[in-house]
Order: structure tokens, then C-alpha cells, then sequence
């Protein structure tokens, strides 16, 4: 095959496989990156390699890996710069004991383990070509690397970024990378000084100026680059050129001295301008790219130097297991230990152990380095693969084992907070900050009794968490504007912002703790689908055990003239009992009850209930009115289109056609009129009748 | 007392630290003394020149062999080297002057390591 086609379709098999197997990895609530490992293995000698190679060795010729490296190498640099841009100074300083005596000891512990190990490994695995000290320093060095954006990533995502433990968490994580990165600078230097003295004392002495050049005349330069994209209110083209020229000069000059030209990138990195904004946007720039294209090469590059069938026996099975088993006694045992030592609890200690065992990416990458190096022989290259993918697989459920989500969760939304006792509670989950006041306004309007407890919650995604703000207090920037709304109408609103990947399955959790009675939520149209009750709100309704209104806001309050059409039906009972609820808190409102009942038919038990709520009602305020009609939403829309409305309260019963179909013609005609809805779904059914009766 | 616990983490700083730092360093000198195999790995030129070169990855005793097209595995025992490259078997042993003396199938087989494939810095 021509080379380019061949460069193009292998592009194509490493991105479909690292994103299928990374998604697949997700599903089980393991990080992307193992996925993504796997798949390079899988691509590599050990799978396909051997369950079909004629395929294997048409898809990837040894003469056609180059530009595959060459690939993956400009993907590392990007990387390892993104790493660098991550790390915040604030992250490294301040922290207190804890982490001080926690990040080094997560350091040093494994380093020293993994030297031990080195005294077995290196006569059984290695040559005379690498001398011991350079084996047993880069063994160390190995050994105790942990994968800052896995790290942060699952702190995120589990709601740990802003506790304690996340704190002293960040701060080892962050201090461990630039340790790590470091030692491996020191021991490639030892490593490469072959060539005598002379050459060493230039790679120490040329380095030494190289991070002094960076500290003191690179930092105070690229400062500038900040203050212009003030000045120009984004990130242009022309800065996003110097960053990159910038990363290739400083690469090139490590590479040059002898280290790598990987710490060159991460050091340009590290000494970039650290303002949230422009940090955020030249990640945004680069990252995608990097994640999405460049680094799966890197994956399915070292899958193709991953053998696993050098692992030949039980010798070497059990010696990769004996190096899994002092990576992870070193880096889980060493940093809970000192964790503990420090003063956090045993929980949060070997919680903290977890984390900083994860490996992931980076190990990858140092690894990567030993084998170009020789300085590790590709047996020891397997068995470290296989402990990186090891120690980041574990992560995730000894994580669950030791910190439960639902501890966690019970943590972060105060399960058994005893201001949580007294009286009915309403959950707001707020998704856009301007729906805030209006959702407001309705839960106020509809809530069980006049002084209910009112919860607004924001769920953010893991995306939108900076590990960097891992200090800062849990913004409720989303509830801003409902927060100001309640506080000028003097109602005491409680928010709650927190991570969540399940949106449905948290604010119910949130509600059942709260014990509210109701959930008020907006919506918001989709971006695929039109259908109202579908997607998150519905999963909410489903999953809730008290009612859920859906609002939808088209005409903002005061809402005077309410509509609810009745057609019978737990729902449309909840839907006529809110709406009882709106006109008796508001004089100025007026009620029209459209019971739409099949010519010939007698009406319902709960027509007779909702017959009983409406002659509890105002009678100068309510209008009930009895129609035959074989289609309700017809004779619903014929009153919509006869009298001017400002909100219509109805049922998530199926006569009103709201509920979500595959296939419908004339699918939510009721939601499409130019009038605000309130869309209500009665919790627990079986137990309506009693409440309505006790009601009316 | 103010200067309790400062005092309680240096103690616990100095052993938890020190400690293995001192264990690093008695391992490097243990291992000073220890005996890997023979340096094999790279590319073995083979006399006379035109044929292909023996490239040998090396695992301790454990050599993956590549020649030409063809793979095998391969075993360092002291100074012999014996392996089986496709069709070909191979045996061979380290002279005093590093270079490998012996046979691949047939032939006779006087191969010269070539520098190491090892990834230099670039000054």
C-alpha cells in the first residue's frame, strides 16, 4: 500500500480503537487512559500481532513506524508541555506538614523499593551495557512517578477536588511530578555519561544555565504573553505560534544538552503564565489535538515495543508480579503511611495511597525514555507496562473500596444535617444561571407549604472543575442570580453545587436526603432531541420518589391566567393540586380547570378526587368547565387558541402526548404553544388517592 | 509547648526520609558488585560485508534475534550464544574481542557489534 494511505489508515485503527476501548474503560468507571493503553497493546506483537499477523504485519511494517514515532514523539512534547501548564506554583507551597512530609515520603519510599528490586532484576534482566547505579536510580525513578491528570481527573469526578484529602492530594501529585521529572533528568545524565567527564560536566554545567535561563529570563518574558492576551481579550493565532516555537526551542535545547527533550516541553511549560484564563484557552488550544490524535500514536507505539510474549514462563510472570507488588507497596504503602504519620485519618491516608499509585500516562512516558535510553531491557519495559496499567486499573475500585462514592456523596450533600429535619423541602436543580429566579418564583409558587425549605443545586461537570482552584470554596456561580432573586425577596434558599457525571441519579439522591417532596427543574432545549420529557429531566422523573414539575418558560411570572386541562389520572391530579397551590398564594390569580372527558363515559375516581380539590378552591377564582371530546389535546389547544394564557399546569399523563415516543407525528403539540407549562409527574402513584383525599 | 509538634514532624521528616535515602545508597553499593550477563543487544555486522546484520534485543540471557526478514529467539549463557532464527540455527560464542565466532545454519558466522542503537544527546 502507498505510504501515505497506509499512514492514514493506520491513524485511523489506533484513533478507533483507543477511543472504542477508552470508552468502553469509562463505562466501567476506569479512567480513558487504560482504555487507551489497552488498545496499544492490543495493536501491538501481543494481539493482533499474534492472532493475525498478516494483517499485523500489513498494517504496520517496521518500515513504516517512523512517522507513526515521529507522531507520537510531537504528541509527548505536547503533552508533557500541558503537564507544565497545569502546574500551578500555589499548588507546591503553603500546603503545611501534611503534604510536605506526604509528597516526599511518596517519593523516596518508592524509590528506595524500587533500587532494592533493582539488586534481583538486574543480573536475571539486564546487561553489563548499563551500569547499576543508572539501572537501580531510573528503577526508582520509575517506580515512583504518579499521573498527575488521571489523578486530578478522579478527585474531580468523585467530589474529592475541594476537600482536605484533595488538597494534600494535589499538592503531593504535583510535587511528585516535578520530583519525578527531575531524578529522571538526574539519572539520564547519569545514564548518557559515556562519553567522560568532559561531557558530563557539559550536560551539568549547560543544564544549570538552561533552568536558570528559564526561571530568570524565560518567566519574566513570557509574562508578557499574558498582559497581551488582556489587552486583547483572547488568545490569537500569533501567541499561540510563540508558545510553540517557545516549546521547540526549549526542547531542542535540553535535547541538545544531553537530558530530554521532553523535560525541555514540560519546563516550558511549568514556567508559562499561570492566569486561569490563558491557561485555560492555550489548553483548550492544544489539548484536544494532543488527546484526541497524537497521543493515541504514543499508545499504540509503546504497545508495539510491549511484548508479552517475552514473559515466557513463570519465572518472569512471577518476577512482573513481584514488581507490581513493590509498586505498589512503595508508592500506596510509603504515601498512606506518612499520610497517616501527618495526621489525616486512616480513610483519607490510604485514600490518598490510591491516588498517588496511579501511574497511567506518565509512566508510560518514562518508560519510553529507559527503553530509548538501554538503560531498561524490553522484558523489564514489559513488566512495568503492565504494572503502570495495573496500578492505574486498581485505582478506581480500591478507591470505592476505601472511600465510597456513597460516603462521599453523604459527605458532600450533608446527609444528616439536622437543619435537614423541620418541614417539606423543595429541590431546584439548576442548570442555566439566568432559568435561577423563574424556577425560583414557580417552586415558591407550587411548594407544599408556605415556609417549605428551599434547596437550589447546580451539578457541575468534571470538565468544568480546575484542579488548580482545588482551595478555592465550591463556587455557586451558576445560582448566582437565583440566590440574589430569593435574597431581595427575603426567602431563605440553601444552594448546594457538586460534581456530578449522573445528573438524574444525584439529584434524586439529593432530594431523597433532603427529603423533598418536590423537584422544580427547567428545561432547556436539546441539542438533538425536541422531545420535553426526555433525556435528563425524564430520567429525574423516573427515578424520583416525590412529584417533579417541569418548567417551561415562555412567559415569565407574575403567571395570572393558569390552565389546567384534566383528562384524570395520578398526574394530572398533582398537576391540579399545584396549580391550587399557585392560585391560593397569589389573589390576582385565575384558574380555568378543562376536565376533557370521551363522549359517553362516566368520570373517574380521581375526576370525582379532582372535582373534590376544586370545590376546596375560591369559587370567584376557579373555573371549571366540563368538555366531551374524543381527543384532549385538541380540545385543549381550541382553549388555548380561544383564551390568552400565561401558564398551563398539566400532567406527564398520556393524553397529553408529553411523553417521550420514538415515533409521533403529532408529538408535544400542547408544549409547542407560545405559552409557559408547568409539566407535572405525581411520585409513588399508589399512594395519591389517600393524599388527594386528605386534600380535598 | 509551641515547639512540639514542629518538633514531632522534623523527627518524623528525618526518619521517614532519611531512612530510605540511607537504604539507597547501601543498595547502590551492594549492587556494584553484581554480575549481569554479557552485553549483546544491537547490531552485529556479518563478515563479509553484504550480508544482512544480526540485530539482537537483549533481555539479561534472553536475545530476540531479528535477521533480515526473519526473527528467533536466542539464549546467552556466559560467552555462547545459541538461538534459532527461522530455518537457521545459531551458535556462537564471545571472542576476546567482543565479536561473535560460530554458525548460523551452514555458514560460518564472525560478526562485529555495531555501537549501540541507544538514543544519544544531541551535543
Amino acid at each position: 500500500m502507498h505510504g501515505l494511505l497506509l499512514f492514514f489508515l493506520q491513524l485511523g485503527v489506533i484513533i478507533v480503537a483507543a477511543r472504542a476501548l477508552g470508552a468502553a474503560c469509562k463505562r466501567i468507571q476506569q479512567p480513558r487512559v487504560v482504555g487507551e493503553m489497552i488498545a496499544g497493546i492490543l495493536l501491538g506483537p501481543s494481539f493482533l500481532g499474534w492472532l493475525a499477523p498478516d494483517l499485523w504485519a500489513a498494517l504496520f511494517p517496521p518500515a513504516s513506524l517512523g512517522a507513526l514515532q515521529a507522531l507520537s514523539q510531537t504528541g509527548l512534547l505536547l503533552f508533557m508541555f500541558l503537564i507544565g501548564l497545569e502546574l500551578s506554583p500555589k499548588l507546591l507551597r503553603g500546603r503545611g506538614h501534611a503534604a510536605l512530609l506526604t509528597s516526599h515520603a511518596s517519593i523516596i519510599a518508592p524509590f528506595m523499593l524500587g533500587s532494592i528490586l533493582a539488586l534481583y532484576l538486574y543480573p536475571r534482566y539486564s546487561d553489563d551495557g548499563v551500569s547499576f547505579a543508572g539501572f537501580a536510580l531510573f528503577m526508582g525513578a520509575a517506580m515512583s512517578v504518579t499521573a498527575f491528570p488521571v489523578l486530578a481527573r478522579i478527585l474531580t469526578e468523585r467530589n474529592l477536588l475541594r476537600t482536605k484529602l484533595g488538597a494534600v492530594t494535589i499538592a503531593c501529585a504535583a510535587v511528585d511530578d516535578v520530583s519525578a521529572w527531575c531524578l529522571l533528568a538526574g539519572v539520564v545524565v547519569i545514564v548518557r555519561a559515556t562519553g567522560g567527564g568532559e561531557a558530563l560536566a557539559f550536560t551539568l554545567v549547560g543544564s544549570a544555565v538552561y533552568v536558570a535561563a528559564m526561571l530568570w529570563l524565560v518567566r519574566p518574558a513570557v509574562a508578557r504573553l499574558e498582559t497581551y492576551y488582556h489587552n486583547r481579550g483572547r488568545l490569537t493565532q500569533d501567541v499561540v505560534a510563540v508558545a510553540l516555537l517557545l516549546l521547540l526551542a526549549s526542547a531542542w535545547a535540553t535535547e541538545w544538552l544531553g537530558i530530554h527533550a521532553l523535560f525541555g516541553a514540560f519546563l516550558m511549560g511549568a514556567v508559562m503564565p499561570k492566569e486561569h484564563g490563558f491557561v485555560h484557552e492555550l489548553t483548550q488550544r492544544f489539548e484536544d489535538v494532543t488527546l484526541v490524535l497524537l497521543l493515541p500514536l504514543f499508545f499504540a507505539f509503546t504497545g508495539l515495543r510491549t511484548q508479552l510474549g517475552l514473559l515466557e514462563g513463570a519465572g518472569p510472570w512471577l518476577d512482573c508480579a513481584l514488581v507490581i507488588a513493590v509498586a505498589v507497596a512503595g508508592k500506596l504503602g510509603g504515601s498512606a503511611v506518612a499520610a497517616r504519620a501527618s495526621g489525616l485519618s486512616w480513610r483519607e491516608a490510604g485514600a490518598l495511597g490510591v491516588l498517588m499509585n496511579t501511574r497511567g500516562l506518565m509512566e508510560l512516558v518514562i518508560l519510553s525514555i529507559g527503553l530509548d535510553l538501554g538503560v531498561i531491557s524490553p522484558i523489564v519495559f514489559v513488566m512495568m507496562v503492565l504494572m503502570a496499567l495495573v496500578t492505574t486499573f486498581m485505582t478506581t475500585p480500591l478507591l470505592e473500596w476505601i472511600y465510597p462514592a456513597a460516603l462521599i456523596r453523604k459527605e458532600t450533600i450533608g446527609e444528616g444535617d439536622p437543619a435537614d429535619a423541620d418541614g417539606p423541602a423543595v429541590l431546584i436543580p439548576v442548570a442555566l444561571p439566568s432559568s435561577g429566579p423563574e424556577l425560583l418564583a414557580m417552586a415558591q409558587a407550587i411548594a407544599p407549604a408556605a415556609g417549605s425549605r428551599l434547596y437550589a443545586v447546580h451539578c457541575r461537570r468534571p470538565d468544568d472543575e480546575d484542579p488548580l482552584d482545588a482551595d478555592a470554596a465550591p463556587a455557586h456561580d451558576a445560582l448566582r442570580p437565583l440566590l440574589e432573586a430569593a435574597a431581595a425577596g427575603g426567602a431563605v434558599v440553601r444552594p448546594m453545587t457538586f460534581v456530578s457525571q449522573r445528573f438524574a441519579e444525584d439529584v434524586t439522591e439529593v432530594a431523597r436526603v433532603k427529603g423533598a417532596r418536590l423537584i422544580v427543574l427547567g428545561w432547556h432545549k436539546p441539542v438533538i432531541s425536541q422531545s420535553i420529557l426526555g433525556g435528563a429531566v425524564y430520567e429525574v422523573m423516573r427515578r424520583a420518589r416525590g412529584d417533579v414539575a417541569v418548567y417551561v418558560g415562555r412567559r415569565p411570572p407574575p403567571w395570572r391566567r393558569v390552565l389546567v386541562p384534566f383528562t384524570g389520572g395520578p398526574h394530572d391530579l398533582a398537576a391540579l393540586e399545584l396549580a391550587g397551590r399557585i392560585a391560593s398564594r397569589d389573589p390576582a390569580v385565575s384558574l380555568t380547570v378543562l376536565q376533557v372527558v370521551a363522549p359517553g363515559r362516566t368520570a373517574s375516581e380521581s375526576a370525582q378526587a379532582a372535582a373534590g380539590l376544586v370545590a376546596a378552591m375560591d369559587p370567584a377564582r376557579v373555573t371549571p368547565r366540563l368538555v366531551d371530546g374524543e381527543a384532549p389535546v385538541d380540545v385543549a389547544l381550541e382553549e388555548l387558541q380561544r383564551t390568552p394564557y400565561d401558564l398551563v399546569v398539566i400532567g406527564a399523563t398520556e393524553a397529553w402526548e408529553l411523553e417521550p415516543r420514538l415515533l409521533g407525528a403529532t408529538h408535544e403539540r400542547l408544549a409547542a404553544q407560545p405559552v409557559s407549562m408547568l409539566i407535572v409527574r405525581r411520585g409513588e402513584p399508589a399512594a395519591v388517592a389517600p393524599k388527594v383525599a386528605a386534600a380535598a | 509547648m509551641r515547639d512540639g509538634p514542629a518538633m514531632r514532624f522534623a523527627v518524623l521528616y528525618v526518619v521517614m526520609i532519611g531512612t530510605p535515602l540511607l537504604v539507597l545508597l547501601l543498595v547502590l553499593r551492594l549492587g556494584a558488585d553484581l554480575q549481569p550477563p554479557r552485553a549483546v543487544g544491537g547490531t552485529w555486522e556479518l563478515a563479509p560485508p553484504g550480508r544482512a546484520a544480526l540485530e539482537v534485543a537483549q533481555s539479561g540471557p534472553v536475545l530476540e534475534l531479528r535477521w533480515g526478514e526473519t526473527t528467533g529467539r536466542g539464549r546467552l549463557e556466559g560467552d555462547e550464544v545459541s538461538g534459532q532464527v527461522g530455518p537457521w540455527a545459531l551458535r556462537a560464542r564471545l571472542d576476546d574481542q567482543g565479536r561473535l565466532v560460530g554458525t548460523l545454519g551452514e555458514a560460518e558466522l564472525v560478526a562485529a557489534r555495531a555501537p549501540a542503537r541507544r538514543r544519544e544527546g544531541g551535543h
